[in-house]
């Protein structure tokens, strides 16, 4: 038996289940985690940032205080701002001291940063990888002849392409060429390449390709070798910081042996006498059974395959059947433009709990003891003056989790 | 500055009958002058969903068209084998089907002339697993799928060879009359805005469901019935063989194997307008709930596309007789000599199939050729289309791009990994369509974007091509993407729930969170006429 199921492999999972095993580490307890989940999460294919709430100006805490009053029932209302706070400091130090990649946060006052993409246009998350930068008018930005998958001149006016030294570049997907970048000899074929092309740059804009498991930024291998700042530019998918941070995410949990099953899809949730115990795991030959004293339900939302829906508009949880706040008019899910700026109705598509993160049953109390649920799943209110879904994601992730790895751990009689 | 030119015929309407007739006339020697308001193959036949009848789905209710569709079947199989995928045809009765339907069905094949074979249920599933094994009979009939792209341009290329021409992007805006006799028409080039005046002998409009507006040029009221059809296609060949159900014709009872997808359809909804074309949910409903009848799971593939396309039926004036509507209306077709009313020299041709497009060219050539007194007969049953030159005409069919990919000396990146859309192959189309290319115009030339991704990947490269390629601004680079994307998802936004749904929430956190391109901008244009399947 397990002392905690984590279903999901995302933001929320993962951040967790770091959380939970950091936790009981200190407390030299030893605890049974596993980590379930069908596939890795959506972090690898978003910039890896952490949007807490992109259009807000100044201090963030300041705003997400205000929210809670106009909307109690949204995540961070539920969660509380503090639970935010404390992921985010978790989060920072983590990162950096114990995964090697740090993040950077507006410490100590949360707020939003203006990071370049790969169309010159400015994004507004709260913590950031170190590579990424607000751009500068003087920067230069570098394009990888024929490569398909960044375009310098729709970043910028100041432009150069260099010719990779590697064969196939054309064919190469960003992960690819960030394994060429972790090879010391590439990143000096590179830098004796872009260095004739500067031309008084201020500032070097890459595509977010350079180097895999190696980290340039934190100890400055490229201020150094330029002689100014370098920074990188969020691609197509895959990402490789989201890459970047999963893979270290995913290492140092198996060390502390946490297990991590990935590729091994819950088909279905346990409930004896009111309580979720355990979950059912499509394995080859026939379905295995793992029970737990505590189960996190951070499967995503309709993106990440936490809920399904079909033509008829109807959506479902699929594990334990939780109930689902949705419109079952499908016609109403999107507005005509996909980048509508008021996003779309489907984002706010979800499972709604309880201050602890318990998922609500249709009578409005806890679905099951036991059972907590963070991340996309959770439903957001519709309400004037709160943030669009699409501009929360890594923030609710972080708050949500922190706050249900709180309640079970309680419940496991471990306090943080 | 306007131009003339001078022709025997005018024919108005550039989909199967109106590139039919250009055909027909030019093998009999007449110069022929074909105006299409828009590119080739954009109307109804481009809307088609892709399916050479055996008559079979006919025998019963409407058994003139019926033969005329075996007939026309078996030349077609002669005249443009390249057109034409032989998957054969299978009419099964789910348990939802009358039984008392069958022994019509096959007296009505039989007379027709329609060969219909029963076989055993378990021939049936050997041939097509995936098929609702509780079917209790099973007819085969030499039904086959068409490539109506493919065929209209063979049509065309044809008929440009014998000294015909096609003007697409030519709207006709007049039809001169002196005397009760037509005397000329005035075309808009819509790309240059420049009038161009044809004077023919006659006019021949094949115009399908636009019919009635050209007639309304010269006075004319032509009682059209618009009958908007749905077609969803769905993103696997679930069966080989074009699957119909054997009962009355219905809706969302045909499938059709269509390159790497198959076609559901149709439902038969009378619009008012030739491109009034809601899509809506109930109709796509409709036609998966169909779709399980005929194959169990069948909603489980993804739908990646629906579309719509308008049948220009026609009902000729009967007295006393009750309205007829839809289904009802027989699927065969009328010539109009318009003489009586005030413009003799110009006929009509409305109603019919794409199967049957040669006989209604046909038909209608013989009523010009009998008015210019040209003593020739109709040649196109024996005269062989031309096949496809050096491969490129089967380009879209993605087994050939990926055969082509596969033995080409040179590599180069994958630009759309759906449609295998190479790099080369989008510089050249851009160099083709110069600097005022949309990104939308390549999605026609090269279905890019046009997979299961949506353009989630292949907008942003393909702008950024364009640029590099036609020296575009920044701004005008991303205005561009930005229409892409809108564009791609008002033709995706029907079809949102499972994986087509994670999809699209995929591209928007591309496009929204990844890449910053942000909020919304007018809509540029209409929604298009397209080619599908």
């Amino acid at each position: 038996m397990d002392d905690l199921i984590i279903i999901g492999a995302g933001w929320a999972g993962m951040f967790a289940a770091a959380l939970a095993v950091a936790t009981a580490d200190t407390q030299n307890k030893l605890l049974r985690i596993r980590v379930i989940a069908q596939g890795i999460g959506q972090m690898v294919v978003t910039p890896s940032w952490i949007s807490v709430w992109d259009s807000a100006q100044g201090d963030l805490e300041h705003d997400l205080r205000g929210l809670t009053v106009i909307a109690p029932e949204h995540p961070y209302a539920l969660a509380g701002v503090e639970s935010l706070v404390n992921a985010i400091d978790f989060f920072e130090e983590f990162s950096g001291e114990t995964l090697g990649l740090s993040y950077l946060g507006h410490a100590p006052k949360l707020a939003n940063f203006a990071i370049a993409t790969a169309l010159g246009t400015v994004q507004h998350p709260a913590v950031v990888p170190l590579g990424y930068r607000s751009s500068t008018a003087d920067a230069l930005f570098i394009g990888f002849e024929g490569w398909r998958d960044y375009y310098p001149n729709l970043s910028g006016s100041n432009t150069a392409t260099i010719k990779l030294p590697v064969d196939r570049a054309w064919d190469a997907t960003p992960t690819d060429l960030a394994r060429q970048f972790d090879k010391p000899e590439f990143r000096q074929a590179v830098i004796d390449l872009v260095k004739p092309r500067l031309n008084g740059a201020k500032a070097i804009g890459f595509p977010a390709v350079l180097g895999l498991d190696y980290n340039g930024f934190a100890n400055d291998y490229w201020g150094e070798a330029f002689g100014v700042p370098v920074f990188e530019i969020p691609t197509l998918p895959p990402s490789v910081p989201g890459t970047r941070l999963f893979n270290a995410l995913r290492r140092y949990l198996l060390d502390l042996g946490v297990r991590v099953q990935i590729g091994h899809p819950v088909t279905r949730g346990i409930i004896e006498q009111g309580r979720a115990v355990g979950v059912e795991v499509a394995a080859a030959g026939k379905s295995t059974r793992f029970d737990a004293k505590a189960i996190i339900l951070a499967t995503g939302g309709l993106y990440g395959g936490g809920l399904f829906s079909d033509d008829r508009g109807a959506i479902w949880e699929p594990i334990f059947g939780l109930p689902v706040q949705y419109d079952p008019d499908r016609t109403r899910w999107f507005n005509e433009n996909l980048l509508d700026p008021r996003g779309h109705p489907i984002h706010y598509v979800g499972v709604r709990v309880n201050d602890q993160m318990q998922p609500l049953g249709s009578s409005g109390s806890p679905f099951a003891e036991g059972l907590y649920a963070a991340g996309q799943l959770l439903a957001h209110p519709n309400v004037e003056g709160a943030p669009l879904p699409t501009e929360t994601t890594e923030g609710v992730a972080l708050a949500t989790a922190y706050k249900a790895v709180i309640c079970a751990l309680q419940t496991l009689s471990i306090t943080t | 500055m306007s131009q003339s030119v001078a022709c025997d015929v005018l024919v108005i309407g550039g989909g199967a009958t109106g590139a039919g007739v250009m055909l027909d006339l030019a093998l009999r020697g007449l110069r022929v002058v074909l105006a299409e308001q828009s590119d080739l193959n954009t109307g109804t036949s481009g809307r088609y969903h892709g399916l050479l009848h055996s008559g079979a789905r006919y025998a019963v209710r409407d058994p003139e068209s019926a033969k005329e569709c075996i007939d026309e079947n078996r030349i077609l199989r002669r005249i443009a084998p390249n057109t034409i995928e032989d998957t054969g045809g299978l009419f099964m009765a789910v348990p939802a089907d009358p039984p008392k339907y069958v022994e019509p069905f096959i007296q009505g094949c039989a007379a027709a002339g329609i060969p219909a074979e029963e076989i055993t249920v378990a021939q049936a599933l050997k041939q097509e697993p995936t098929l609702n094994p509780a079917m209790s009979r099973v007819f085969r009939v030499p039904d086959g799928s068409c490539d109506s792209f493919d065929l209209i341009h063979a049509l065309v290329q044809a008929a440009e060879q014998l000294g015909s021409i096609a003007l697409t992007y030519h709207r006709v805006t007049q039809i001169d009359t002196v005397n009760g006799k037509i005397a000329g028409a005035i075309l808009e080039n819509r790309r240059t805005g420049e009038a161009v005046n044809v004077i023919p002998q006659i006019i021949v409009n094949a115009a399908g469901p636009w019919a009635g507006e050209i007639g309304t040029l010269v006075g004319l009221d032509i009682q059209m019935r618009h009958s908007k059809g749905v077609m969803v296609a769905m993103n696997m060949r679930w069966v080989n063989t074009v699957i119909n159900r054997l009962h009355p014709p219905g809706d969302g009872d045909i499938l059709i194997p269509v390159g790497t997808v198959c076609v559901i359809g149709t439902t038969s909804i009378r619009v008012n307008r030739p491109d009034e074309l809601p899509i809506t949910s109930p109709e796509i409903t409709l036609m998966l709930d169909e779709g399980e009848l005929m194959i169990p799971g069948f909603r489980r593939a993804r739908a990646l596309r629906a579309w719509a396309g308008v049948r220009p039926l026609y009902e000729p004036p009967s007295k006393g007789n009750a309205t007829v509507e839809g289904r009802a209306v027989k699927r065969t077709f009328s010539v109009l000599d318009h003489a009586d009313e005030g413009a003799a020299g110009m006929l009509s041709i409305i109603g019919g199939k794409l199967t049957t497009y040669r006989l209604m060219a046909e038909k209608v050539s013989d009523a010009v050729c009998k008015q210019l007194g040209v003593d020739k007969s109709c040649t196109t049953a024996t005269t062989e289309l031309p096949a496809p030159h050096n491969g490129s005409r089967r380009y879209h069919a993605l087994p050939n791009r990926q055969e082509s990919l596969e033995h080409s000396p040179t590599h180069n990146g994958l630009i759309c990994e759906c449609e295998l859309v190479t790099r080369p192959q989008l510089e050249q189309a851009i160099v083709e369509s110069g600097s005022s290319v949309r990104l939308d115009d390549l999605r026609r030339d090269l279905r890019l974007g046009m997979g299961p991704c949506q353009a989630g990947f292949c907008a942003y490269r393909a702008a950024g091509i364009v640029q590099e390629t036609c020296k575009l601004s920044r701004e005008d680079s991303i205005d561009a993407l930005h229409d892409f994307v809108d564009e791609r998802f008002r033709g995706n936004r029907p079809l949102l729930w499972g994986h087509q749904l994670r999809q699209a929430l995929l591209d928007e956190s591309i496009y929204r969170r990844t890449l910053g391109l942000s909020a919304a901008q007018p809509i540029s244009e209409p929604v298009k006429a397209d080619r599908h399947g």
